[in-house]
């Protein structure tokens, strides 16, 4: 991670240093330092722009960060850098700048008060980013050459784990989202890890045969299973390669008892190519459900869904997981719901932890739950017990 | 023991489940292929396995992942810990891995008061003379606001029966470690992870369905070691209660949230909690017992009986 500090004051800087060393939420980073806005410039420009946080101090001698600001909000490429305002001016003026940032459209992680708590900020760094969609790949080059993710996949090592969707009327399983886990001689690699790699070598379309081939087996080996839904993450890019579409209508032909639905993410613009459409119309032909993944979280997913027939929506977990204490995420869920009944299409809701959430959404008329209030999601080899004992405790539950 | 390299565990691993493997086959009367078709049968993670790599297992020329060690060790109703566990080497070779590694890099500083003298661990019950004293200690270290917020007083020992703490010691009554965990079920812990729930109504387990998942509330050594040894404590402790499904660290001291990171483990989430004008993060983490074991270095530290590790002048040049 490359930090830039502008700063006039070395001791500030001294102190953000210190903090990152102490702190340590990012440990492996590199820092810059300006005392001014045009050496802060000539920074920027000298590290083309190679930044992951810039944390600009408001009032220098001088000169102001405004001049950074505006340099910014001017080049292009610069725009896009995480940008922490940091300053001991009072709390309106803070505001106006910050309205005045994300006005010209910058990145920007917050406005800070100072003294400044370093490891808020990261984690509000991290936390942008990783709402940026795919963007929070930034993983550290460390961690990037430590798997050998050709042989990885090559060897097939990867695990399905599988999480339970629910019937939020009755309490039934319906169905279950496969998630996927790779692994290599020291333990589980996760997909903020490994899904970056998998894109960066150009494997998606391999990756996804992968998990289609494992889970069909796996749905077709056990019997108990045949009654429930298999989904399974597409990103459009995905069903722009025919090769793949083949691949799974052929799985699906071979095997017309599995419930199969795809859950598709990813760009608007992919979303709307033709060949997408044209693939997306070959799945449903061939009775392949769509549901439109991560609702709400890029931008107009409102115009996919007049475009394509989707069976299911499914909102995101950054709006689901706290709706019982955010009134803005409440009411993003709530229309949404709304929305999708006028529409005939069913609501999955995922990230649900808490019976709070849960019974805000029975309440809103969601569909579906999902989330870790049923189950963390569980490895294939003990997938069949934990359905004998939901099934069984909810039968006790009924009875008594 | 100087001159042993790190790369030494490998070998170790792959004698232990090179052994374990003909066993198995010798005991289940199973030819080569009937072995591969067996677990092709009963696992995924088996679609292309064949007889060659089966055969160079078991010369220990190869091995597979521990993922994959435990999915085989399991259908012939073992599990990694036990394989390993029993193993003299590999014990040996964890309880010197303990004392060299830290995880944690650029953790070289030296204590101010600790000099690798010899330490003992000693568990304290809730209903013990010094545990409310020590308690407050591990809290006071901890700083996480959440846990026994400041004024309400540890009250009565019998709600607190359910926490564990282990301390370490050296010389007469020099607190060098620490760890704070307790048992309880999931649902609980993701009401308390998403603060619904306070620290008392989490360790109110009778309230609660069967107890899944051992959650860890303080972990922390003054050296390497014993940062180690403590963690050893309570993976030792997963590893033998089998009706534990989960293992979860819900923590404010960013330096094990660190050593947890570097050990490859994802966070499951931050949540900032203001405190006295200050944010202060609080970071959660949860994996399966299966995610447990197949972490070599968790694999390694569990297999530690505690008990018998003995402090070293390791990594001090006189």
């Amino acid at each position: 991670m490359n930090i830039l500090i502008v700063d006039d004051q070395q001791f500030v800087r001294e102190a953000i240093k210190a903090d990152l060393i102490e702190s340590t939420f990012e440990h492996d980073f590199q820092t810059f330092e300006a005392e001014d806005a045009n050496q802060g410039i000539e920074a920027i420009v000298a590290i083309e722009g190679n930044i992951d946080l810039l944390i600009l101090d408001l009032k220098m001698d001088h000169c102001d960060g405004m001049e950074v600001i505006n340099f910014l909000s001017e080049h292009a490429s610069y725009v896009d850098i995480p940008l922490a305002v940091i300053s001991s001016s009072d709390k309106r003026t803070l505001e106006l700048v910050g309205s005045i940032a994300r006005s010209l459209k910058l990145n920007l992680v917050g406005v800070f008060e100072k003294p400044i708590n370093m490891d808020f900020i990261l984690a509000e760094t991290g936390r942008l980013q990783s709402q940026d969609d795919h963007k929070m790949v930034v993983k550290s080059p460390e961690s990037i050459s430590d798997y050998d993710i050709n042989q990885l996949l090559a060897d097939e090592q990867v695990l399905l784990c599988f999480q339970p969707q629910v019937d939020m009327k009755n309490k039934n399983i319906i169905g279950f989202e496969v998630l996927a886990r790779m692994y290599d001689e020291n333990g589980y690699i996760y997909p903020d890890t490994f899904l970056p790699l998998i894109d960066k070598a150009g494997l998606n379309v391999d990756f996804t045969k992968v998990i289609v081939a494992k889970a069909f087996r796996f749905w077709a080996n056990e019997k108990t299973l045949a009654s429930y839904t298999l989904s399974i993450n597409v990103t459009a890019e995905d069903l722009s390669s025919d090769n793949l579409v083949d691949y799974i209508i052929r799985h699906k032909q071979a095997h017309a008892d599995i419930k199969l639905i795809l859950e598709l993410t990813e760009s608007q613009e992919i979303i709307n190519q033709a060949s997408a459409l044209n693939s997306i119309a070959r799945l449903i032909i061939n009775g392949i459900g769509i549901s439109l993944d991560d609702f709400g979280k890029s931008y107009s997913t409102y115009e996919r869904l007049d475009t394509i027939p989707f069976n299911e929506i499914k909102i995101d977990r950054s709006f689901v997981c706290d709706i019982d204490t955010n009134e803005q995420h409440h009411l993003i869920v709530e229309s949404t719901i709304a929305l999708a009944k006028k529409m005939s299409v069913s609501v999955v809701a995922e990230g649900i932890e808490t019976e709070s959430v849960l019974n805000i959404l029975a309440e809103l008329g969601c569909d579906i739950a999902q989330g870790y209030v049923y189950s963390p999601p569980i490895e294939g080899r003990y997938l069949i017990a934990w359905v004998n004992r939901y099934v069984h405790k909810d039968i006790a539950a009924n009875v008594h | 023991m100087g001159h042993k390299k790190y790369s030494y565990q490998k070998t170790v691993i792959m004698r232990v489940f090179s052994s374990f493997l003909r066993k198995i086959r010798s005991e289940h009367n199973l030819s080569q292929e009937g072995l591969r078709a067996l677990l092709n049968e009963r696992s995924h993670s088996f679609d292309s396995l064949d007889t060659i790599s089966i055969s160079r297992w078991e010369r220990g020329i190869n091995t597979p992942s521990l993922t994959k060690q435990s999915e085989i060790a399991e259908i012939f109703d073992d599990d990694l810990f036990n394989i390993y566990s029993s193993d003299a080497d590999f014990v040996e070779e964890s309880a010197y891995f303990v004392q060299l590694s830290s995880c944690v890099k650029r953790d070289k500083t030296v204590h101010p008061y600790y000099k690798n003298e010899q330490y003992h661990t000693k568990s304290i019950l809730s209903d013990h003379a010094d545990f409310e004293s020590m308690l407050k200690l591990c809290l006071m270290y901890e700083a996480n606001p959440r846990l026994f917020p400041a004024g309400q007083a540890i009250a009565s020992s019998t709600l607190l029966k359910p926490l564990n703490l282990v301390s370490a010691f050296c010389g007469l009554k020099q607190l060098v470690g620490h760890c704070l965990f307790c048992k309880v079920n999931t649902k609980a812990l993701f009401e308390f992870m998403n603060s619904s729930i306070g620290i008392m109504e989490l360790l109110n387990v009778m309230n609660q369905e069967r107890a899944n998942v051992l959650v860890v509330l303080s972990s922390f050594g003054v050296s390497p070691q014993i940062d180690n040894h403590m963690m050893s404590v309570y993976l030792n402790q997963l590893a033998t209660d089998k009706a534990i499904e989960y293992l979860s660290f819900s923590t404010c001291d960013s330096k094990l949230k660190q050593k947890l990171m570097q050990m490859k483990i994802p966070m499951f989430k931050v949540k900032p909690i203001e405190y006295q004008s200050k944010i202060i993060q609080n970071y959660s983490f949860i994996m399966s017992r299966s995610e447990v074991m197949a972490n070599r270095n968790m694999l390694m530290l569990s297999v530690i009986p505690t008990r018998e590790i003995e402090p070293t002048n390791v990594g001090i040049a006189e």
